[in-house]
């Protein structure tokens, strides 16, 4: 049996520690790999192709929403009578002479308009009583005829996280109007519904695709109270219906 | 024997590192950026700063806010421009634009800007903007380090006589919904322009610097 000296093994030994050292250091600096992908070609997303049915998409797969989309453009808008409102995208509106004749309409005073707007009556939009995570993004546009109250459009942005809004957020707007007349926004059959909220018909478009917090298209929902003779209409811009349907409970009192 | 040893040492350095390399490491995801700007849907002649509500032309009357005025004799347009540090998509988004009240003195537009998984990024109004369409899907175009225009006729301007004698001039009331960092474009106190002539009561310092974009987002998104 031959000895190794001493001196030979300590030096395999301190070698050993060195190559170890270096690997170590090597692997932990170096960043994580990368997610490995296609590099070639700038990719838009697939206008002819629509969902195919009974699917749940894949909401983290870009253009994910598209087919629904595509599918949505290819209808036509509703145009008819729903729950007792007329709704027709093709309405061109009255002027404000025809609503207030002789006058006109006129805007509320300035730095009048949020005590108008808010002040007890039958077109009242009141922000305290909205749902948490709205508040109001402008001054709203205020429109009285003589001394009577006559229109209201008030936006508002909704926080992230807000129940049935987008996780981004959304846009909101409340319109209020004396008078019954068409309703001009434009959705196909298939989206609209009807509904009552605090007694009140009402009829309600559903965004174009909702899966869990990605809603793509918005709500809307218009309802008239032949009581107060006000026709009330809310846009949530990236939301569902529900939110539309909490938010227009908080409106129409 | 000193050599032999230098030689050791080296080959063990430079193992390691080579395996240090080599050796497999768990993938971890990354993100792309995008950034878009926001661009006036009339003219590029700013008639009034940022502001709430009506301009007036008294300007002490007028509160401040996010909205621009733009001049806007004919067509309204959904303008953006993009860039992204990915070569995967020449498309950073989607811009949804609806009707939203086409009455009297509310003639509304929006329009939604989704990234390409359908989260909401920013939004912005049109106002005094009459209905040319029910809605509508545009893609918003992109390029590698690169900006490039979006730009969709949404309507035309609207008439609303009858409002109000405050309502002067064909012009788009602009107001940037959230998701927007805003431009610092004039306030209403350097801008107020009663457009158009004779241009009584002005407040006329709307230069507007050599680009007219209102603000940008910007946001990243996972690779898929």
């Amino acid at each position: 049996m031959r000895l190794i000296r001493k001196p030979t093994v300590i030096l395999i030994l301190a070698i050993a520690v060195i190559g170890t050292a270096t690997f170590t250091a090597t692997y932990t600096m170096r960043g994580s790999d990368r997610v490995s992908r296609a590099t070639t070609g700038a990719t838009p997303p697939d206008h002819t192709v629509t969902p195919a049915p009974n699917t749940t998409p894949d909401t983290s797969q870009p253009f994910w929403y598209q087919p629904f989309v595509n599918q949505d453009a290819q209808r036509q808008p509703f145009r008819g009578e729903l729950n007792g409102l007329e709704v027709d995208p093709y309405w061109q509106g009255r002027t404000g002479f025809e609503l207030c004749p002789g006058t006109g309409l006129e805007p509320a005073p300035p730095r009048a308009e949020i005590s108008v707007a808010t002040a007890p009556g039958p077109l009242r939009v009141d922000p305290e009583s909205m749902p948490s995570g709205v508040v109001p993004s402008n001054v709203p546009d205020v429109f009285l005829c003589g001394e009577e109250l006559f229109e209201i459009a008030w936006t508002f942005a909704v926080s992230p996280g807000t129940p049935d809004v987008n996780e981004g957020g959304s846009g909101l707007l409340v319109h209020r109007i004396r008078g019954r007349e068409p309703i001009t926004y434009g959705s196909p059959r298939e989206r609209w519904f009807e509904s009552t909220v605090n007694g009140i018909p009402v009829v309600v478009s559903r965004p174009i695709v909702s899966v869990g917090n990605k809603q793509f298209g918005g709500c809307f929902l218009a309802g008239y109270n032949p009581e107060t003779d006000v026709l009330t209409t809310i846009s949530g811009l990236a939301a569902n219906e529900g939110f539309c349907l909490q938010v227009a409970a908080a409106v129409m009192k | 024997m000193r050599v032999t040893i230098a030689r050791a040492i080296g080959i063990a350095v430079l193992m390691g590192a080579i395996a240090g390399l080599a050796v497999p490491k768990e993938s971890k995801a990354v993100n792309y950026s995008v950034y878009i700007e926001l661009w006036p849907g009339g003219s590029s002649d700013l008639t009034c700063g940022w502001h709430s509500g009506i301009c007036y032309d008294d300007d002490s009357q007028v509160s401040s806010g996010a909205a621009l005025d733009w001049a806007a004799s004919a067509t309204i347009s959904f303008y953006v421009k993009s860039s992204t540090d990915s070569g995967l998509f020449s498309v950073s988004g989607t811009g949804y634009l609806t009707s939203q009240t086409q009455t009297s003195c509310s003639h509304t537009m929006y329009a939604s800007v989704y990234d390409n998984t359908a989260t909401w990024r920013a939004g912005v109004w049109y106002y005094h903007t009459d209905d040319s369409l029910s809605s509508y899907n545009q893609d918003i175009n992109t390029q590698q380090y690169n900006l490039v225009s979006t730009s969709k006729a949404i309507s035309t301007t609207a008439n609303e006589s009858g409002c109000g004698s405050s309502w002067t001039g064909y012009h788009v009331h602009q107001m940037s919904d959230c998701g927007w960092t805003l431009a610092n474009y004039p306030d209403h106190s350097t801008c107020n322009k009663d457009y158009p002539e004779p241009f009584t009561n002005d407040v006329s310092d709307c230069w507007v610097s050599n680009s007219y974009h209102m603000g940008y987002a910007n946001w990243s998104v996972p690779y898929p």
